[in-house]
């Protein structure tokens, strides 16, 4: 198993009497994609800066590579910060160049990489303009590209899609997919679960400044139980018919023509076949009947709910 | 040492690289000269007057003459004395002083003196000229005065700017009517009065019995005062602008120095505010230590401020040296002791040594504030009390000219928030040797303690998402620790 470059471990941080983060431990292993996902709130951002030493916890420790954020550790690292930060009125490319040389980077390589970066996504154009005179989504790419020009191992991404466009998020997942064929270790924010599912080997889900999952991607979609649409005619309830096999089975909107749609989610153990032969056994008068795909969107959902209604933490 | 080398570079680039930084570079120049140049400019160009008086008996129209005729004289003396102490002008200025004193005319004092002393001298024109009244009733004076229609002069023809009608009554009251367009120009006025007044006595004495001749001299009297300084020598004891250059030049020195401190302090606070505001101070605080960032900005906004320093003090010293071939009268002699001043390293050394520990103290102040808020406004509700702090020693740069060793400038100077500003300004009157080494060691001392403070206010602002409520969150958990 790869060593960790990333690892909050029992952190606690509040902000004027109000818990941000609460005993928080997770880790980010070399070489992987994980998705640091949760509502907007749910203390992502302070969990990242604490990990990165740039807010201090009240309790628990940070690690990045192995020690305690320092400097010789964090110029191996590439932050994009969740509100962007970079000096408007600085040029393009000084900008990448600035921040290279902050890591460590000489003047000519940081330079000769953030010519070279800007070429690749399109922004060679712009490379001696002022950052305030860019768009949004250009001034993000400019700092995405300057979190990543000195070749970072570890690269922690804050909200990285949030203001981009659909095409530009694409532009993105691409880039962090290339970043990790490469072996760079990626954690990423974001309460958008398309990237996470896309992207991610790996979830983290903090929901109240707690974490409430940590786990893989199909292991998340575990936690939601299977389900099944269906469609009944003539006024038929097939609560009787399915027994044992559903864990609840409730009406999805009103009945329209005579025909009933019902939202199933499956006991343990059962599944949509065992639905299917029920109904059929049972002459349940069935006009549609769909096997409905988990998505981390419904994890997220589902776990957070339960978490807010006293769920337990994982 | 890398981290603040980067910050410091990029702050002094951010400055110096915009329009801003030049046209603040200009400006004080600019000001300077414009401040030097626009007074003699309105002298020069303003036209000599013509006025006409109509007096019964011509007493009076003879005494503003000769009121006239001894304002010039006395204007002349004044150059001459000036010129006296030009290094090579001293030989013809005697000349002059001899040919003035014999009632020689302005031409022929002109002729005995060089090109530049008589440059100077044709400077010295009469601003107002008597002329014979063209006309004696007030009604048909009043189209020359309105300008539809014109008196003429050698020159040509000119329209009258003033005219005064002096009636004398039977109780012996003098009444002047003084009729002008320029109804708010007071000088011809007041010179046509105080001539009157001058020849109303002399009347009255006379009335009295004593002679004409024994009143002219009293009038004439008056006594003639040497400014003497006791540390020269007795045979040169006279103060000349060489002596008092220095106190001038310290008082100009304190206030560029309180000007640079405050704006580039208020560099530093802006530029912490955008860097927290916008989320910047983030991407540098994983890259680089506080400690950096804080000592980074500082030294960077230092450079800009010895950067201005040097264009200020490039463009000061030739303004100064040019201004010696430029401006009439003496005024190059005048130049000569302020460039003499303002080139002593006395005054430039004690000037940096107290420009660093002001900036110093006031910079990282304001850098730490900047810290704490995310707006200028939430800025404004913590400096309101520091800018009242920083007016203190503007007003009392006032009194030091004054009184540079008073009791109370020698109490604030060691207030060491005060100290670079006032002790500069009053180092050419010697203040005590204790003094000067006590207020500097206070002065150091705080710097230090500031620069802790401010460390540790930084650090809470930028890693612990302090706010402006930092100080008062900080009283409340002092007075609950101590219970």
């Amino acid at each position: 198993m790869s060593k960790p470059v990333f690892a909050l471990k029992n952190v606690s941080k509040t902000f004027s009497g109000k818990p941000a983060v609460r005993d928080l431990s997770f880790s980010v292993n070399a070489g992987s994609i994980t998705g640091f996902l949760g509502p907007n709130g749910a203390g992502k951002s302070t969990s990242l800066r604490i990990g990165l030493g740039i807010l201090a916890p009240d309790r628990g420790t940070a690690e990045i590579f192995g020690a305690a954020p320092n400097f010789s550790a964090l110029d191996r690292v590439g932050f994009l910060p969740e509100e962007r930060g970079l000096y408007r009125k600085m040029n393009t490319l000084a900008a990448i160049v600035f921040f290279g040389r902050l890591k460590g980077m000489s003047a000519r390589l940081a330079q000769k990489e953030g010519k070279a970066l800007l070429d690749q996504f399109g922004l060679g154009d712009v490379a001696g303009k002022k950052i305030k005179t860019l768009s949004k989504g250009m001034a993000q790419k400019v700092q995405i590209l300057a979190s990543i020009v000195h070749k970072p191992e570890l690269v922690i991404l804050d909200e990285p899609f949030s203001g981009l466009d659909p095409v530009n998020q694409r532009t993105l997942e691409e880039l962090i997919r290339t970043l990790a064929d490469r072996g760079t270790t990626i954690l990423f924010s974001t309460h958008v679960m398309e990237h996470a599912e896309r992207l991610c080997d790996r979830i983290v889900l903090l929901a109240s400044g707690r974490k409430i999952f940590d786990g893989g991607v199909a292991e998340a979609l575990q936690t939601l139980p299977r389900a099944v649409a269906l469609q009944t005619g003539g006024g038929q309830d097939p609560c009787a018919a399915l027994g044992t096999l559903v864990q609840s089975i409730v009406p999805d909107g009103e009945a329209q023509e005579g025909r009933q749609n019902w939202r199933v989610e499956l006991a343990a153990g059962a599944d949509a076949q065992d639905v299917l032969r029920a109904c059929v056994k049972k002459g349940v008068n069935l006009t549609a009947f769909e096997p409905q795909k988990r998505h981390l969107h419904d994890v997220f959902v589902h776990l957070v709910d339960q978490d807010q209604n006293g769920g337990g933490k994982l | 040492m890398r981290h603040t080398y980067l910050i410091a570079r990029r702050e002094y680039l951010s400055y110096v690289a915009t329009p801003g930084f030049w046209i603040s570079l200009a400006m004080v120049p600019v000001f300077m000269l414009l401040g030097i140049a626009v007074p003699l400019l309105m002298e020069s160009a303003t036209p000599t007057r013509y006025f006409a008086i109509v007096d019964a008996d011509g007493r009076y129209e003879r005494a503003i003459a000769s009121k006239l005729e001894r304002d010039q004289t006395e204007q002349i003396n004044a150059l001459l004395k000036g010129l006296a102490r030009v290094p090579g002008q001293e030989d013809s200025t005697k000349r002059a002083v001899k040919a003035l004193e014999a009632g020689q005319s302005l031409d022929e004092i002109e002729a005995l003196m060089d090109a530049q002393a008589r440059t100077a001298l044709g400077a010295i024109k009469s601003d107002y000229v008597l002329v014979a009244p063209p006309a004696s009733t007030q009604e048909a004076l009043r189209p020359y005065l309105l300008g539809d229609a014109e008196i003429t002069i050698p020159a040509g023809p000119i329209s009258l700017y003033a005219a005064a009608f002096i009636r004398r009554t039977n109780d012996g009251r003098v009444t002047i009517d003084y009729w002008s367009t320029a109804i708010t120009a007071g000088r011809l006025k007041n010179i046509i009065r105080r001539a009157v007044r001058e020849q109303m006595r002399t009347d009255a004495f006379a009335s009295a019995g004593l002679e004409t001749e024994i009143v002219r001299t009293i009038n004439a009297m008056e006594p003639t005062l040497s400014s003497l300084s006791p540390e020269k020598d007795s045979a040169e004891a006279e103060v000349t602008a060489r002596d008092t250059a220095p106190f001038f030049a310290a008082v100009v020195f304190a206030f560029i120095l309180w000007s640079v401190v405050f704006s580039v302090a208020n560099m530093l606070l802006t530029s912490t505010i955008e860097e927290k505001s916008g989320k910047v101070l983030d991407s540098l605080l994983c890259s680089a230590p506080v400690r950096a960032l804080l000592s980074g900005k500082l030294l960077g906004v230092a450079a800009v401020s010895f950067t201005l320093l040097a264009g200020w003090a490039v463009a000061g010293v030739l303004a100064t040296a040019l201004g010696g071939h430029f401006i009439p009268s003496g005024g190059g002699g005048k130049a000569a002791a302020m460039l003499g001043a303002v080139m002593d390293p006395g005054l430039i050394f004690p000037f940096f040594g107290y420009f660093i520990f002001g900036y110093l103290m006031f910079g990282s102040i304001f850098l730490a504030l900047g810290s704490l808020c995310e707006t200028l406004q939430e800025a404004q509700t913590l400096m309101s009390p520091l800018i009242f702090i920083l007016m203190v020693p503007m007003m009392a740069l006032m009194f030091v000219m004054r009184d540079p060793n008073s009791p109370i400038l020698g109490v604030i100077s060691w207030i060491p928030l005060f100290t670079p500003y006032i002790m500069l300004a009053r180092l050419p009157a010697d203040p005590p040797l204790y003094e000067i080494i006590g207020t500097t060691l206070v002065m150091i001392l705080t710097t230090m303690v500031v620069l802790w403070a401010a460390g540790r206010v930084f650090h809470a602002g930028a890693m612990h998402q302090a706010g402006v409520d930092y100080f008062s969150k900080l009283l409340k958990w002092r007075r609950a620790n101590r219970q």
